[in-house]
């Protein structure tokens, strides 16, 4: 027995764990729909801020002021849904809107009171808090440092070198101080740090001696009257925002304080003083100057001491990690030099590649023409050469060898560029046609330079003709030649400068790769020296820490600070949030900024309930004579409506912003109390539901809203229109399948099924086609129309005939015969014996056709335009998708439609379970 | 015969005759419409219920009358219409009869000419207790001669979707003498002292008053009114007649403040082609402004550029014989995501069927047992998700759990849980498919559940006594006994909740829409796309509808499910049923 019980507590286990996986989503959708926060995807599946809000919105759906102005607006001008309203209809809707942006005002107003007032109170009870907070953080302080000494005792005996090496970490990334912890970690460090901790030192002397030369020149001008005594005296004081054991500023200082004010006015005071006692002030004067800028030096020697200290700490990962964790850090170090050098080396490359790219594609569009221009050239040199070596009348010896030379040349030019193109891709190549490009244009210049003396000297007119076309060869390539020699050119240089980078690339991938390997040979090494290091880092830090938790918080600052400070440390090694463990202050925090939201919020919305009031007052007086002009065909823009537009979304959008926020911050108060809070419970609850209702008065509301309740209207009567057609249809013609044998009585139940299998989805081209006739004929069952909707839904009743012919098999024929013989006709046996006999069947029927209408939406969907004439399944796909969904008015709505359908099927599972198998198919 | 039941049989057949006084009435308005498909569908309707109701053998069937004008025009003329479709390119660019393309032709299609008369014209409006109201008449004055028109409000002739007018045409009559007669009523202007027309009264009474001319500028304040209820609504689509025939628009070329003549552009002509060596006179339409034929080639009319360019203006439906079905193979294009569409609907409906099936005969087993408490409430809980209307649930799961960045599923069990990546549900072709069964099992499960745990208890419990006794272990006596006798209950419900599966629309195009998009598809296919979904983006969403197309899938869908059902009531026995 004590066997069985256990197997059965498995089972019960086992099955409310599938429970809950099945329902979650169900739950979600529950919770969803009745939070308020709007955060639908939080961890906490149940906020403890509930609201029926949403239920609301759509059940009965108010209009928020947002939503009135845009109706008052459309309700004027008698646009949209108020198009084909009457005037009177019209004037009175307005007045309707007018009314109710009045009562939208003063509930606003008791909702701003009921915020202030809430505050207020808490805000009084929280003054005489501070010691309770005080005396909390104390006990928490003692708590933190056992924790701390258990940490401590926990990592153990970190040794001195190991120490240091972790210091000079945190050295590198701490500005050098005479205070906190950066003395605590000198004092760590001892000998090590004596070159920062003399510095520092020097600073402090200098710092002192700053300050004493400041009251020196402040006594020394005291008994001094002068034009700008005051500001020099005012800038003097403000010296210690330039100076202090942490921090100092040199060169700020100079040129706000000492240049612009004490310097300068207190030479020209010198300067109109009597000598003896200007030099005295000109002595405190200097060496306050002096005093500040050697403080200045010294601070910057402690800085750069404290550089070389860290440099040297860091040498020691060797002597405290092992000399193989050493040369890892140096490695990495490398090797992170190396790969930003491959980067940058890529990053030229990838230039040089695609200059080089644009400078071939300009020499492939060049060389067209440099090839058929020289080749003409070549065809006129032949013959010219042999009417020069005929001699030429008028000669002169320097014009005929030079052309003999000049084309000479030319033709090996044209003969190099013949052989380089189509070859450029390599180099040699490319430099010899830059060659023979420099040549051409020589010769070309000798040309064009003698044009003149060869037409002159030359009678011959072959002579003439032939410099008539290499003049026009000219010309052409002159236009294109110093382009591509500085192409070219260019080209050799920056295909050289490729070559270079890439070997370099080369080589710089080959070290990074080396210096991979050897990473990785030490890694495991490494991985233990880093945890060796992480033990180290912490015990310095925690010790540190520990230096705030010795001491007393006195203050609420003082509380402030000490959370501050620790922080990081509990984040980073407790996984405490130090917000949670201090909830006592950070409460009372948290408070104070909601207060503040809130008040500022407050101030707005005071604003701007004063400024719609008067806007509306000014519209209320005429907007009747608006709505009259409008129907006497002059429509008047108003300007009131864009202004209280304006208004509204500049101001309302500033108070949301610090509404939501307080409204945040106050959900947390009373999700995470703090010890005190609890008193606090009741009057946070008033002051979120304030903020919470002054968001619903207010914000823009969806118009989806103002439909939800006519379309659960439509689809009610169209479910309940066509399960009623579909059960007296069906009944009727179900009856003479189940009683009589007629021809065709198979194959019509065969037909029967069949219909019931070719899919539907094409049939809704059909069906709008045919609406479309039936409503040019009779408007009522057309498209766009409830009407055409239910004619539309009541083609689907073969399979209830199936479903009722199979009932009526199982009622005895002996009723109906027993009636007939009584006189009854057959129609009266079906109807007054069969039928009510069938009643539970046609229950059932009528149920499921009546859920199955209630979530068809696709030809609801095709069928249905307007948005008043959608059915619930149409409109709830709206409620989710477009932009973004909002969650808690589509989870409320998808609940109130699902939940009386799963009422219903629940209560009937046995009837439904039993109909549909019967069937065979699921619906 | 009794006195009762003679007035029940007069009644009837006055009945009779209402009903084939208005089928007829429809059959003659069908024919008018061109609409053969239902005109047929009614001629065979009305005929069957004539003859049923007249021939006293036909008595059975008199039950059947309703049933039989809901089933034939709801359901088998569309079933018709769609075995009709698959034959065709009805779709995009094909939505027309090509009677109704010529006729578009003929009348939707205007060209200005090079000189146009063109007409200033003035809006005179009826007012209603003072104020303006959409009755109206318009006065065109010719720019070219001076002579004075009248024009009534134009007739709507067309509209569109949306129920805005997109033709609307009335005539123009001249003014002569300052009267004109439209139809039989009178109209006379009445002019002011300086001779500029004030108003127009009719023999009837009615009065119009001047309300609103382009080229009056005393007359702006009334433009807005213009703007909105006379020229939005009637007279921009609006084409006055002239006496010359020629249609008289708003012209554009002055930025619509005047009126000008346009010409029709296309228009019929006898022409005559020459087809194996015999001339054959054709009717043909032709561009006016260019003279040249229209071409017509599959389904389009094409018209000639400047350039002889052709491109097309109107098509039409036309016959394509088994072309949507040889292109579910040959066009790669298509038939590549069509036998995907194909593959995954096959596997998306076993995998359903095996999953649910699964999960419902463990928690039926668990469940099947009479000393297990609480076994209602169990059972009541877990009949929840079928209870929930599909499409709730899949909104829901789509939209909360299976949202990349805020869902339920990645903030919470992959990220949140696991610490992994999130998953792309929707976007990404496998995790798509696994969300799809995923919502489809937690759909179904509790269907195989109830019918698993009816089958069980159907068992007799004598044949696990007997077992027992021979020795049987618990996985013998399952294998043996439960499986097999379950079978024999559960497998027709099976195949039927498989054939349910495969036309389940509703679990595919709730949750993921099909997507995500197959690459490359040139049909809107999608990776999670099952044949009933694909017909249904074929046909109402995307880049085009092809309703061709869409109908020859729709077709091979019903070959398939035919099928599975064949298969069903083999398996349980329905045949027998039915020749019972």
């Amino acid at each position: 027995m004590a066997v069985e019980r256990r197997k059965y507590w498995v089972r019960h286990i086992i099955l409310i764990a599938v429970v809950v996986v099945v329902l979650f989503p169900m739950v979600w959708l529950v919770s969803t729909s009745i939070r308020r926060d709007q955060a639908a995807f939080s961890s906490n599946l149940f906020s403890n801020r509930v609201t029926l809000q949403h239920y609301r919105n759509l059940l009965f759906p108010e209009r928020s002021v947002g939503r009135l102005i845009l109706d008052l607006q459309s309700a004027t001008y008698a646009t949209g849904d108020y198009r084909e309203r009457s005037q009177e209809d019209l004037k009175k809707t307005v007045e309707r809107y007018l009314a109710k942006f009045d009562s939208l005002m003063v509930e606003s107003e008791v909702m701003v009171a009921a915020v202030e007032g809430g505050t207020i109170s808490i805000e009084n009870d929280l003054t005489d808090k501070d010691s309770l907070i005080i005396k909390e953080m104390n006990e928490l302080r003692l708590k933190d440092k056992n924790l701390f000494e258990e940490r401590l005792k926990e990592i153990g005996e970190v040794s001195e070198v190991k120490t240091a090496y972790a210091i000079g970490e945190i050295l590198q990334t701490t500005s050098p101080s005479l205070e906190g912890s950066y003395q605590f970690y000198l004092d760590l460090l001892g000998e090590r740090a004596a070159p920062i901790s003399d510095s520092l030192e020097r600073y402090r002397k200098l710092y002192e001696e700053v300050f004493i030369h400041r009251d020196e020149t402040l006594s020394a001008i005291e008994t001094l009257e002068f034009e700008n005594k005051e500001e020099v005296i005012n800038s003097l004081e403000s010296i210690q925002n330039y100076i202090s054991l942490s921090e100092i500023d040199y060169s700020e200082w100079r040129k706000v304080e000492w240049l612009r004010v004490i310097n300068r006015y207190l030479r020209d005071l010198e300067s109109s003083m009597p000598e003896e006692r200007a030099a005295e002030l000109n002595r405190v004067r200097t060496s306050l100057y002096d005093s500040f800028k050697s403080a200045g030096e010294a601070w910057e020697a402690a800085a750069a001491a404290a550089e070389s200290v860290s440099e040297e700490l860091y040498s020691l990962a060797g002597e405290a990690f092992g000399a193989e964790y050493y040369e890892y850090i140096e490695a990495t170090e490398k090797l992170s030099i190396v790969e930003s050098t491959i980067e940058s080396t890529g990053k030229s490359l990838a230039v040089s590649e695609s200059a080089l790219a644009e400078l071939e594609d300009s020499l492939q569009i060049a060389m067209p023409t440099l090839v058929s221009e020289t080749r003409k050239l070549s065809a006129l040199i032949l013959p010219l050469q042999i009417v020069i070596s005929k001699g030429i009348e008028n000669r002169t010896a320097v014009t005929e060898a030079k052309l003999m030379t000049s084309l000479n040349e030319i033709t090996s030019a044209r003969e190099t560029i013949n052989t380089v193109q189509g070859q450029l891709s390599q180099m040699e190549n490319v430099r010899e046609l830059s060659a023979a490009l420099s040549e051409l244009s020589v010769e070309m210049a000798w040309f064009s330079d003698n044009r003149e003396a060869l037409l002159g000297v030359s009678g011959n007119s072959e002579v003439s003709n032939g410099t008539d076309v290499i003049n026009t060869v000219l010309s052409n390539l002159s236009r294109i030649l110093p382009v591509l020699e500085i192409s070219v050119s260019e080209y050799v240089e920056v295909s050289e400068n490729t070559i270079e980078l890439r070997t370099e690339l080369e080589s710089l991938k080959e070290e990074s790769e080396l210096l991979n390997e050897k990473i990785s040979s030490l890694q495991e090494e490494a991985d233990r020296a880093e945890e060796e290091y992480a033990k180290a880092l912490e015990a310095v830090n925690i010790r540190t820490a520990m230096l705030s938790v010795e001491e007393e918080i006195n203050s609420l600052d003082e509380a402030r600070d000490y959370v501050l400070g620790l922080t990081g440390v509990l984040n980073d090694y407790f996984k405490i949030r130090s917000s949670s463990r201090y909830r006592a202050l950070t409460w009372y925090e948290d408070f104070n900024r909601a207060n503040t939201e809130a008040k500022e919020g407050t101030a707005l919305l005071n604003q701007l309930i004063s400024s719609m009031r008067s806007m509306k007052d000014e519209l209320a007086l005429k907007v009747n004579n608006y709505i009259d002009l409008r129907f006497l065909g002059t429509s008047v823009t108003l300007e009131d409506f864009g202004k209280m537009q304006e208004t509204y979304n500049s101001l309302f959008q500033q108070v949301n912003a610090k509404y939501q926020r307080a409204s945040r911050l106050i959900s947390d108060l009373i999700e995470k109390p703090a010890s005190y809070s609890s008193s606090y419970s009741e009057d946070l609850r008033e002051i979120d539901k304030a903020l919470f209702r002054t968001n619903q008065i207010w914000a823009q509301k969806e118009s989806t809203y103002f439909y939800f309740v006519r379309w659960l209207l439509n689809s009610v009567i169209v479910a309940l229109s066509v399960s009623v057609i579909s059960v007296a249809v069906a009944s009727l013609a179900a009856y003479p399948f189940s009683r009589m044998r007629f021809r065709g009585r198979k194959q019509g139940l065969l037909a029967l099924l069949l219909i019931q299998m070719f899919p539907t989805i094409m049939f809704m081209v059909a069906l709008y086609a045919l609406l479309q006739f039936m409503g040019s004929v009779i408007p009522f069952l057309g498209l766009n129309t409830l009407g055409g909707l239910i004619f539309a839904y009541s083609g689907g009743i073969a399979f209830n005939i199936w479903l009722i012919k199979g009932y009526y098999d199982t009622i005895s024929n002996s009723l109906e015969e027993a009636a007939m013989i009584d006189g009854a006709t057959k129609f009266q046996a079906f109807s007054k014996v069969i039928l009510p006999l069938a009643r539970p069947i046609l229950a059932v029927v009528a149920i499921l056709t009546f859920m199955n209408i209630f979530n068809e939406y696709l030809i609801a969907r095709i069928l249905l335009q307007d948005m008043n004439k959608w059915t619930y399944a149409v409109g709830l796909w709206q409620f989710s998708g477009r932009f973004e969904t909002s969650w808690g008015p589509f989870t409320a709505a998808a609940l109130i439609g699902a939940v009386p359908m799963v009422i219903f099927f629940l209560v009937l599972q046995d009837y439904i379970v039993g109909g549909l198998t019967q069937g065979g198919v699921k619906e | 015969m009794s006195g009762r039941r003679f007035v029940i049989f007069l009644f009837s057949l006055a009945i009779l005759a209402v009903f084939n006084a208005f089928s007829l009435w429809s059959i003659y308005l069908l024919y008018a419409d061109g609409n053969f498909g239902l005109m047929v569908t009614m001629v065979v309707l009305t005929l069957l219920i004539d003859i049923i109701a007249l021939n006293p053998k036909g008595y059975p069937y008199r039950y059947m009358i309703p049933a039989m004008i809901l089933l034939f025009i709801l359901t088998l003329y569309p079933m018709y219409y769609t075995f009709r479709t698959a034959f065709t390119n009805y779709g995009t660019g094909h939505l027309f009869t090509r009677q109704q393309s010529i006729q578009k032709l003929l009348s939707d299609y205007f060209y200005i000419p090079e000189s146009p008369e063109e007409f200033e014209f003035s809006v005179y409006i009826e007012l209603d207790n003072y104020n303006p109201t959409d009755r109206f008449i318009t006065l065109l004055t010719s720019k070219d001669n001076g002579s004075l028109f009248a024009a009534p409000r134009p007739q709507a002739i067309s509209r569109d979707a949306e129920g805005n007018i997109t033709l609307a045409t009335a005539k123009m009559f001249e003014v002569s003498g300052d009267s004109f007669s439209i139809g039989s009523v009178n109209y006379t202007l009445s002019r002011s002292p300086d001779d500029r027309i004030l108003a127009i009264r009719s023999d009837s009474g009615e009065r119009f008053i001047y309300f609103y001319s382009p080229q009056d500028s005393s007359t702006r304040p009334n433009a807005s009114f213009y703007f909105s209820e006379i020229r939005g609504i009637w007279l921009r689509n609006a084409e006055f007649t002239n006496s010359e025939g020629n249609q008289v628009r708003l012209f554009p070329n002055s930025l619509y403040t005047t009126f000008a003549t346009t010409e029709r552009k296309y228009a019929l002509r006898a022409e005559t082609t020459f087809s194996a060596g015999r001339a054959v006179q054709e009717t043909v339409v032709y561009n006016r402004q260019t003279g040249r034929t229209l071409v017509e080639e599959g389904g389009f009319f094409y018209d000639i550029d400047k350039n002889g360019n052709e491109f097309a203006v109107e098509g039409y439906i036309s016959d394509v014989g088994f072309w949507n079905f040889v292109r579910m193979f040959q066009d790669p294009k298509i038939s590549g995501p069509f036998f995907q569409v194909f593959g995954w609907t096959f596997t998306w409906a076993g995998l359903s069927v095996l999953f649910s099936f699964t999960i419902g005969l463990a928690l039926a087993i668990t469940l099947n047992d009479r000393r297990l408490k609480g076994k209602k409430i169990y059972r009541t809980l877990l009949i929840i998700p079928w209870a929930v209307p599909a499409f709730i649930s899949a909104l829901v799961w789509r939209n909360g759990f299976f949202n990349e960045t805020y869902g339920v599923l990645n903030r919470f069990i992959v990220q949140g849980l696991f610490g992994m990546e999130p998953i792309k549900w929707l976007n990404d072709a496998f995790w798509a498919k696994v969300s799809v069964l995923l919502v489809n099992t937690w759909l179904g499960f509790p269907y195989m559940m109830t019918v698993s745990l009816g089958a069980l208890q159907s068992i007799p419990e004598e044949l696990y006594e007997a077992s027992s006794i021979d020795g049987a272990t618990k996985l013998q006596r399952f294998r043996k006994i439960t499986f097999p006798l379950l079978m024999v209950t559960v497998a027709p419900l099976l195949v039927g909740s498989f054939a349910f599966n495969f036309n389940n629309f509703t679990g595919i195009y709730l949750v993921t829409q099909g997507g995500p998009a197959i690459v490359g598809a040139s049909t809107p296919a999608g990776a999670t796309d099952i044949l009933i979904s694909y017909t249904f983006k074929l046909a109402f969403e995307g880049r085009g509808q092809d309703f061709g197309f869409a109908s020859a899938i729709s077709i091979i869908i019903f070959i398939i499910v035919a099928g599975f059902s064949w298969i069903n009531f083999k398996l349980s026995g329905s045949f027998e049923e039915v020749s019972r």
